[in-house]
């Protein structure tokens, strides 16, 4: 019973990720909307896997991890790129191709 | 098994709060806080839940890796003396549009789930037989991880190195 209310609060979750990424300026607050969204889906994973005797679910939700990590890092190093480019964090600023 | 549900109730509700909070503050900072709860918090439902390997996985990568990296991201991007970091957000009337009719759409499917079972996994046997899977069936899968961890972190030194005069 509790575990579809916590279906539903994962499905709030991804979708305030969804909000964040699409409406946040800063490329900081995007990259928090973006592991917001991974946490619910792996919330999903986990939920979903507690029937499981074999754990593929929880395998899954432990790779996503590694992915959300290596994402992170190029992603905050792209940032920086474009900090030391353009003396801003916003990505609205960065319009220019090769500029 | 009332205790767990109390709890679940708990640690759900301080999700939705900090999930909301982060929708809506202005301040990078305090969202780079309240996300660290959030990740608490979800670190909490997986011990309820059973996966306690996953919850520990959780607290390391998330919470002293990720969280760590963003705050140096927010450090180095912007001036922290004495200003607040304050972002601003556009499109908010799309943006809420669109995610909240996907809200909608999701919890539709929700409702459709049929019942499910009571949970049969225990928690005693679930890091061993996660390390079975990461040795066995999910070989192929960890040893690519492997490898993408590597290239990513070439990657990201070799992005952020300071360009060649």
């Amino acid at each position: 019973m509790i575990t579809s209310q916590l279906l539903i609060l994962s499905a709030f979750m991804f979708c305030a990720g969804l909000f964040i990424a699409l409406t946040k300026k800063n490329a900081i607050y995007i990259l928090i909307g973006i592991e917001l969204m991974l946490n619910a889906a792996n919330i999903n994973f986990v939920l979903f896997s507690q029937n499981d005797p074999t754990l593929q679910g929880q395998m899954a939700a432990i790779f996503v991890m590694v992915i959300a990590a290596a994402e992170m890092a190029v992603a905050l190093a792209i940032l920086f790129k474009i900090y030391r480019h353009y003396q801003t964090a916003d990505v609205s600023d960065a319009n220019e191709l090769k500029g | 098994m009332e205790i767990a549900e109390l709890f679940t109730w708990i640690f759900g509700g301080l999700l939705a709060i900090s999930t909301g909070v982060l929708m809506f503050t202005r301040n990078l900072f305090y969202a780079a806080i309240t996300l660290m709860l959030a990740f608490l918090a979800v670190a909490a439902l997986y011990i309820l839940y059973g996966a306690e390997f996953v919850a520990i996985s959780q607290v390391v990568v998330y919470v002293g890796g990720v969280l760590v990296l963003l705050i140096f991201g927010i450090l180095l991007t912007h001036r922290v003396d004495g200003y607040k970091v304050e972002v601003s957000s556009y499109r908010v009337i799309p943006g809420l549009l669109i995610s909240g009719s996907f809200f909608y759409l999701l919890v539709n499917l929700i409702r459709q789930l049929p019942e499910a079972n009571d949970p049969t996994t225990s928690g005693s046997k679930t890091i061993e037989q996660i390390g079975i899977n990461l040795l066995t069936e999910n070989i192929l899968v960890f040893e690519a991880m492997a490898l993408l961890l590597l290239v990513a972190l070439i990657g990201a030194a070799t992005i952020a190195k300071p360009e060649q005069p």
